[in-house]
C-alpha cells in the first residue's frame, strides 16, 4: 500500500505554533541540562557566565545563555579526549562516526556522533526528503564522493529509511554517473547546485539531454545557497526539466531547514528538532519580525554526543512574512541563507554579498554557469574583477551583453565591475563547495 | 494536536519497547551480539520518542 500522506510526521509538522513553542522550551531545557552535566566545556562556559540550568524557566531566558561559535569548537579540540576535546558529552567509546568541516575558514572542526546521533541525522533528513516528494517508488542516485565530509551521507540513509532504492555513485566520474543514472532510470538525486549544473553541462557534451534522455523528477540541493537563488534555481530546473529543492544543514548543527513541494519562496525550519534565533548583527537583539536580516543562532535539541547550543553559524537569514500552503506550521525563512556574516564585506565602502552577484550573472542565459569574483586593491582603491564565461556564438552581441550585465550589477549591488570574458569551460568547476569569491585585500594587507 | 492518532497509546507502546530493549540489554548485554543490536534498537526507539512521546505531554494552554 502506498502512503499518500503529505507529512513524514503529521503530528509534529502541523502542531499549533503555541504548542510547538512549549515543545521547544521543554527540549531546550533538556539539552542544556544534558550539556551542563556531561560536557566540561559547557559546564565551564555556563558557570563562567553565571548561568545554571535551573535559571531557565521561560522562553525569554534562552537569551541569557552564552552563545558558541566555530572558534570555540576549534579551541576546545586542543583538550582531551582526542580529537574532539572536552565538549564531548558521551564516553569516547560511544562515538561511532567521525566527520569534519571543510576547513574553508580555518582548522577543521571534528564532529563526533554516536549511533543515536547518526540515526537522528537520518531522521532530520527524512523530514526533508519526504516534504520534497521522495517516496518508496523513487530510485535515488547519490553522486557524492562518500568521505570525511557529512554532505549527502545522511541523505543517503534517510532515502533508505523512507523506502527509496538508493544508488551510491561514490567513486564514479561525472560521465559514468550520468550513464549510470540513465541506465537505471534514476528518478531523483542530490548534489550541490554547482555540481548539478556541471552534470547537465557534461551530459549535454556527451550527447545526452537530461530532460529528454534521463528520468529525473526531483533534485535536492545542499552545501551552497544556489537552489534558493531564483536565477540559479531556474537555470537548474530548465537544464534538468524537473523541480529543484533547497535544503540547509551543517556538520556542527544538523539538517535544519528545507523547501517543500509547495515552494512558496522560502524554507521551513524544522522547529521540532531545532531552535532557530535570528540576531541583529549590530545590536545583538533577537529579531522576531519578518523581513529583517540577521545572524542565525541555532540549537539542535537532540544531538547528544557533541551538543550544539546557541551556535553562531554566521549564516544570514530572515523570517518570511508568509506561511505555506502545505499545512506545515514550522516557521519559514525567506529565500534561504541570504549571505554569510563573514562573507558580506565592504568594497569601495559598500556592503557586498556574493549571492547578489550570482543572482545577476545567472539571470543572463548568454553566460555560462561558472563565474569568479576577485576583489583586490589597485593602489588605494578597491577593484572588483568579475570573470564570466560566454560561448563563441554570442560574440557578435558581446558588447551589448556586457553593458547590460554591468547595468544589472550596478542596480543590484551599487558597485562597478571590471568584467573579463572567458571561453566556455575555462573557469574552475567544483563538485562540493565552490570558492568563487576571492578577497585578495586580506592577504595583501597581511604582508 | 492531530486527532487521527491516539498519542497516549502510541507513547505507552514506545515506552514498553524501550523497557523490553533495556531489559534485553541488562540480561544479555554481556553478549556483544545483543549489546550492539540493542544499542541500535534503542537509537530507533529514541527517534520514536522524539516523534511521538515528547509531544504527548505538551498540554493545551500550558
Amino acid at each position: 500500500m502506498k502512503n499518500k500522506s503529505t507529512f513524514w510526521n503529521p503530528v509534529l509538522e502541523t502542531l499549533p505554533y503555541e504548542r510547538l513553542r512549549q515543545l521547544q522550551l521543554k527540549k531546550f531545557k533538556r539539552i542544556v541540562e544534558w550539556a551542563y552535566n556531561n560536557s566540561p566545556f559547557y559546564k565551564k562556559l555556563y558557570r563562567d557566565n553565571g548561568f545554571e540550568p535551573g535559571d531557565l524557566n521561560k522562553f525569554e531566558d534562552i537569551q541569557k545563555i552564552p552563545k558558541t561559535d566555530k572558534g570555540m569548537l576549534r579551541d576546545v579540540q586542543k583538550n582531551p579526549p582526542f580529537p574532539y576535546g572536552d565538549i564531548l558529552s558521551v564516553p569516547i567509546e560511544d562515538v561511532t562516526t567521525f566527520r569534519q568541516t571543510s576547513g574553508t575558514t580555518g582548522t577543521p572542526v571534528y564532529q563526533a556522533d554516536t549511533w543515536q546521533d547518526w540515526e537522528w541525522w537520518s531522521e532530520c533528513w527524512s523530514y526533508i526528503l519526504y516534504a520534497q516528494g521522495y517516496r518508496d517508488t523513487d530510485r535515488v542516485f547519490i553522486p557524492f564522493g562518500y568521505n570525511i565530509f557529512v554532505a549527502f551521507w545522511a541523505g543517503h540513509y534517510a532515502a533508505e529509511k523512507i523506502g527509496c532504492e538508493v544508488v551510491p555513485g561514490g567513486v564514479l566520474n561525472t560521465e559514468a554517473r550520468i550513464l549510470k543514472m540513465q541506465e537505471l532510470r534514476c528518478t531523483a538525486f542530490m548534489a550541490t547546485p554547482t555540481y548539478v549544473l556541471a552534470m547537465a553541462d557534461t551530459a549535454n557534451k556527451m550527447g545526452i539531454d537530461p530532460v529528454r534522455d534521463l528520468s529525473i523528477r526531483r533534485i535536492t540541493c545542499a552545501g551552497e545557497p544556489g537552489a534558493s537563488i531564483p536565477a540559479t534555481k531556474k537555470r537548474i530546473e530548465e537544464a534538468w526539466g524537473c523541480k529543484v529543492y533547497d535544503h540547509i544543514g551543517a556538520t556542527e548543527i544538523g539538517a535544519w531547514s528545507y523547501e517543500c513541494t509547495s515552494q512558496p519562496g522560502g524554507l521551513h525550519v524544522n522547529d521540532a528538532f531545532f531552535l532557530v534565533e535570528i540576531e541583529d548583527i549590530e545590536t545583538g537583539k533577537i529579531i522576531d519580525e519578518p523581513g529583517k536580516n540577521g545572524k542565525m543562532l541555532i540549537t539542535a535539541f537532540d544531538r547528544l554526543g557533541k551538543p550544539c547550543i546557541r551556535f553562531d553559524s554566521k549564516d544570514v537569514i530572515r523570517w518570511a512574512n508568509h506561511t505555506c500552503e502545505c499545512g506545515r506550521t514550522f516557521r519559514m525563512i525567506d529565500g534561504g541563507v541570504v549571505g554569510r556574516a563573514d562573507d558580506i564585506t565592504k568594497v569601495k565602502g559598500v556592503l557586498l554579498a556574493p549571492t547578489a552577484i550570482e543572482e545577476v550573472v545567472r539571470s543572463f542565459p548568454e553566460l555560462g554557469d561558472e563565474y569568479e569574483v576577485v576583489v583586490s586593491k589597485a593602489g588605494d582603491v578597491d577593484d572588483i574583477l568579475l570573470k564570466v564565461e560566454m560561448s563563441s556564438w554570442h560574440e557578435e552581441k558581446k558588447d551589448l551583453i556586457l553593458a547590460r550585465l554591468q547595468d544589472q550589477l550596478r542596480l543590484k549591488t551599487n558597485l562597478g565591475y571590471r568584467i573579463e570574458v572567458r571561453p566556455h569551460g575555462s573557469l574552475p568547476r567544483y563538485q562540493v563547495k565552490a570558492h568563487r569569491f576571492k578577497d585578495l585585500r586580506k592577504k595583501e594587507g597581511s604582508h | 494536536m492531530n486527532d487521527q492518532f491516539d498519542m497516549k497509546d502510541l507513547s505507552k507502546t514506545i515506552s514498553e519497547l524501550r523497557g523490553a530493549a533495556e531489559h534485553l540489554l541488562k540480561t544479555g548485554g554481556e553478549m556483544e551480539a545483543i549489546k550492539r543490536n540493542v544499542t541500535k534498537i534503542l537509537a530507533n526507539v529514541k527517534m520514536l520518542e522524539l516523534n511521538i512521546s515528547d509531544v504527548t505531554d505538551i498540554t493545551n494552554g500550558c
